[in-house]
């Protein structure tokens, strides 16, 4: 049984036979006005190369390379926009290609995830621990220290320069963490309105879909959204993966945009923009979870 | 009297925790079986394993003479209740109520016949469109309980469905259960850890503690001759008293000493007397068959008074008047009822048959 | 030297609630004094005050023959036992219970005699040496009494100290602090919602309903004669039936024709509450007594040694004790009689008792 530790305000007293008070921390008050100027400072900072961009794929080419360069006060053009929509721009097709390739990974992440969380939480495997450990473990190293084995591996398949080669790769990436993610959702709706279903004379996959998988929508959502974040985002693969310009995602494809001669910086700053907009909008719509999705599900009840 | 429920050398473990051990229950048909123990005595396990939610380890689940031990959960056609009701939150009462009977692919004109046949017999019509996130707990547990009544099945189970609810209405759920099960002449197997539920809504009290059934019987049986030392204590308030003695034709402790009225007993044989504070008395006509020590505590409670005495290191309680005026640390005489005297075994702890 | 008196205490919050309205309480020197009511009704913030953890809005509090409010809690010479047991993990039993003699200064040969003879009253002397952490519930509480102990204070003051034990626990310890409070004679304050503690250890009680007063007597005082309605619902378990009734010839009338023995001193045609207790009460499977209730069982609650039963009659829901040995099943018609003196009657308006 827990002892309690006597209040401080009690200690002072005296009147339970304390009369020595144990140390006491006292709790410092920063100036709002320091913390406000910090952290303003710190956004500005954070902040501006992303202003840069956006300001780099309205502004028109020659005011790109202003000197002294042009804060605010230029008129915006929406031509580098349109560059990057054109047919035969390269970053069209790596946007198409990157929606195939996330797209589809996510979903192999996903409906293989959601059953296997919902086996590990549910039934007493054997091991489960360690096979959730190891799970997990995958997820410890960055990934780019086996891309080389990886390239050879493909390299030995055929699947260099395939779409269905870097959907495997993503998918395998991904289904741990969905599984981890998952899990911790799951646990959080009791068994017992499955139990309950059984009893009721539903089978126990039923009883999944028709009591627990409503109430894991949001969840699920969650965790998709994370999964497609990583596979948008991803770079190393895409690049040493696929060569082929017409098969390359969108991030080799902006990356290619640099480089030779001359470079289009409106261009690639318009193409950075336009694919990290789906970024920001699912971030922001999962923004509750994203702290859970950095410690990767692992901190929970 | 067939049985409708029958486990046999039930064992259970989770980890190193031995739930179960050769757990042997046989409920027979109709009655309202009561389950009755502390928490963690494995009443809950017991219920799972017979729901078909839990596996065990050994031993055999009997339904209506059918070996069920293989059997899903669905295919027992067991009701069950659980403690925290486990309604679906997303689905109103009619539909809680109503997902047996969909489960049976009933059709939705008999579906919602029956819904408000068992509304009207829990009155809870008028909750049929809330979601269980707008009910009281009192109301949700009508729901949990419609949604067991809605079937015919071949028993119902009641995981402690009364401890979440406040005193008020517990009483008045006691009673409406016991109505219904009455009314409806099915098996009932209920598990309390209150002795007092237990002993007035039970036909038959099995006692269970550490895995293994101590007893089984009325509720009288259970209070007037508990097998062992263990359901002694653990039924009646206050806790029966216990007083180490060696017994042969007396039965002799401590700083008392009492005849035997006809305990079992060859030689000297080590054991506990039990004798509840009801069955004491201050009025001593008998000096033969009396206690004697020293006042410890007088607690007047209203309708009574509950006297501690000190008798040598020992301390017992005795029930008193409520009139009864004592001083501490005085000499006082209670007498022993010996017809309601218990006896038990000071190693194994079970009750010592009379001749 | 241990009489604790509170005088015109009152007690009103920043926010405009009146905790305590003006209470007037004399404590006499060694009395285990028990003050009663639900959660809210200031008897927390009455020891509280009592204590110097809170300081009275008006009034004050007189300990010995000493005025002590404005005094700290420390100056003020009495020892607090809490619902949480407040020992130091780190230090055992032995060190728990010196430390404060320690800390004031007592002399060595002094604090070894009173830590033993705390341990002696309490039954420590095996566990002097454990930490606190290795002890059950109720062994920490006895340590936290004996750590209260050792300080031989003027007067003690208990919160709900029981509370966390179990029910096993609680019974064993109730009867104990009774028996160390009469052996020591030293003044005890024991605040408590539950009736039967009150019941049970208290030499007086005071009941307290919203800050006020509502009775201060002896147990048997209290329980055969509340002072107020909410004194007669609170105190007894199954609790008081309060039952509307008319004076007439010689009796008192509930309605369906329940006849009560009539107190002295009431007029005819008065209508009053009469407070019955559920012993006073006999069921029976129905019977033509003209001055019984006829009714129905509604529950029954089977505990042993008696049985209580619910009857829904005309007068009311009636709680009636019986012997185990009287068998009635739910929903079996029965009568219900009244048998005894006169119960105590309350003005309906008032609430308080009337008659003789």
């Amino acid at each position: 049984m827990a002892t309690h530790i006597q209040t401080e305000q009690l200690a002072d007293a005296g009147i339970a036979g304390e009369t020595a008070a144990p140390p006491v921390r006292r709790r410092r008050r920063f100036g709002s006005g320091i913390e406000v100027v910090l952290l303003t400072l710190f956004a500005v900072v954070m902040l501006f190369p992303v202003l840069w961009m956006v300001e780099t794929a309205l502004k028109e080419t020659r005011d790109i390379y202003a000197v002294p360069a042009k804060v605010f006060s230029f008129t915006p053009t929406l031509d580098h926009l349109k560059d990057v929509f054109s047919s035969g721009s390269p970053v069209l097709s790596g946007l198409k290609n990157s929606v195939i390739v996330s797209g589809a990974s996510t979903l192999i992440a996903t409906v293989l995830g959601v059953p296997s969380a919902w086996a590990y939480s549910r039934f007493p495997i054997p091991g489960k621990k360690d096979q959730l450990f190891f799970i997990l473990s995958t997820r410890f190293m960055p990934p780019v220290v086996v891309v080389i084995p990886i390239f050879l591996m493909f390299r030995d398949l055929g699947l260099l320069d395939t779409l269905q080669g870097l959907i495997l790769v993503y998918s395998a990436f991904n289904l741990p963490f969905t599984i981890w993610m998952m899990k911790g959702f799951i646990d959080e709706v009791p068994a017992e309105y499955e139990e309950a279903a059984m009893l009721d004379g539903y089978s126990r996959i039923e009883a999944f879909w028709r009591v627990t998988l409503p109430l894991l929508v949001p969840g699920i959502v969650a965790t998709a959204v994370f999964a497609l974040i990583f596979s948008w985002n991803e770079f190393v693969y895409a690049i040493f993966l696929i060569t082929d310009p017409s098969s390359r995602t969108a991030p080799p494809a902006i990356a290619g945009l640099i480089g030779g001669t001359t470079i289009d910086w409106g261009l690639v700053a318009a193409s950075a923009m336009v694919f990290a907009i789906p970024v920001l909008v699912f971030a922001f719509l999962v923004r509750r979870h994203l702290v859970a999705g950095v410690t990767l599900g692992a901190v929970r009840r | 009297m067939s049985s409708t429920i029958v486990t046999t050398g039930i064992g259970k473990s989770f980890g190193d925790v031995q739930a179960l051990r050769d757990l042997d229950l046989d409920v027979p048909e109709g009655a309202f079986f009561v389950l009755l123990g502390p928490s963690g005595a494995g009443k809950t396990t017991t219920l799972r394993v017979i729901a078909g939610l839990e596996k065990p380890d050994y031993g055999t689940v009997h339904l209506t003479g059918i070996d069920a031990t293989e059997a899903t959960p669905a295919e027992r056609d067991l009701a069950m209740v659980f403690q925290s009701y486990a309604l679906y939150p997303k689905q109103t009462a009619a539909d809680n109520i109503a997902s047996p009977l969909r489960a049976r692919r009933l059709s939705k004109a008999d579906v919602d016949e029956r819904v408000l046949q068992v509304a009207r017999l829990l009155h809870i019509e008028h909750l049929l469109q809330r979601k269980p996130g707008q009910m009281s707990g009192g109301e949700q547990q009508r729901v949990a309980l419609g949604r067991a009544l809605v079937r015919e099945p071949r028993a119902f189970l009641m995981d402690e469905p009364l401890t979440n609810l406040d005193l008020k209405l517990r009483v008045e759920m006691r009673t409406e259960l016991t109505r219904i099960h009455r009314s409806l002449g099915r098996t009932f197997l209920y598990v309390t850890n209150d002795q007092v539920e237990a002993m007035s809504m039970a036909d038959q009290v099995a006692v269970l503690h550490n895995g293994a059934i101590q007893q089984v019987g009325p509720p009288t049986e259970i209070y007037d001759r508990p097998a062992n030392r263990w359901v002694g204590t653990f039924v009646g308030w206050p806790r029966m008293n216990l007083l180490p003695c060696t017994a042969n034709g007396q039965l002799s402790g401590n700083g008392w000493q009492l005849p035997n009225p006809g305990f079992a007993v060859d030689g000297d044989r080590p054991a506990l007397l039990g004798v509840r504070a009801e069955d004491m008395s201050l009025d001593v006509r008998d000096e033969s068959a009396a206690l004697a020590g020293t006042v410890y505590a007088v607690e007047p409670l209203g309708d009574r008074t509950l006297v501690d005495i000190e008798i040598a290191d020992q301390r017992i309680v005795v029930k008193a008047p409520p009139t009864a005026s004592l001083r501490i640390g005085e000499s006082v005489r209670a007498s022993v009822d010996l017809d309601r005297v218990h006896l038990f075994d000071a190693d194994g702890e079970a009750a010592i048959p009379r001749r | 030297m241990g009489e604790v008196r509170v005088e015109r205490l009152h007690k009103a919050f920043p926010d405009g609630t009146v905790a305590v309205h003006e209470l007037d309480l004399t404590i006499a020197d060694g009395e285990l004094f028990v003050m009663l009511g639900p959660s809210g009704c200031g008897k927390t913030t009455t020891l509280r005050c009592i204590a110097g953890l809170e300081t009275e809005t008006s009034g004050r509090i007189v300990i010995g023959d000493e005025v002590v409010s404005g005094l700290r809690p420390s100056q003020r010479d009495i020892a607090m036992v809490f619902q949480f047991y407040a020992l130091y993990p780190h230090l055992s039993v032995h060190d728990n219970m010196s430390f404060p003699l320690r800390a004031a200064g007592h002399p060595a040969a002094e604090i070894a005699e009173r830590v033993n003879e705390a341990a002696r009253l309490l039954r420590l002397e095996p566990l002097m040496k454990r930490k606190p952490n290795k002890l059950s519930g109720g062994e920490q509480q006895r340590v936290a009494l004996g750590r209260a102990i050792v300080r031989h204070p003027k007067a003690f003051l208990m919160d709900e100290p029981l509370t966390n034990l179990d029910a096993e626990l609680r019974a064993d310890m109730r009867a104990e602090l009774k028996h160390v409070q009469q052996r020591l004679h030293t003044t005890m304050v024991y605040v408590t919602h539950d009736q039967t503690e009150a019941m049970a250890l208290g030499h007086r009680i005071a009941i307290m309903n919203q800050g006020r007063l509502e009775q201060v007597g002896a147990p048997m005082e209290v329980y055969e004669r509340p002072a107020t309605l909410f004194a007669a619902s609170f105190i007894g378990s199954p609790p008081m039936n309060l039952i509307d009734a008319e004076v007439t010839n010689g009796h008192l009338t509930a309605a369906g024709g329940l006849a009560l023995t009539a107190p002295e001193g009431l007029e005819r045609g008065e209508r009053v509450v009469a407070g019955v207790r559920p012993e006073r009460f006999v069921v029976s499977a129905s019977d033509d007594d003209p001055g019984a209730a006829r009714g129905r069982v509604v529950s029954r609650e089977a505990l042993g040694d008696e049985t209580i039963y619910v009857v829904e009659t005309e007068a009311g829901l009636l709680n009636v004790r019986m012997p185990p040995t009287v068998r009635l099943a739910e929903d079996q018609p029965v009568a219900v009689r009244y048998q005894g003196t006169a119960p105590p009657v309350y003005d309906p308006e008032s609430g308080r008792v009337t008659g003789r």
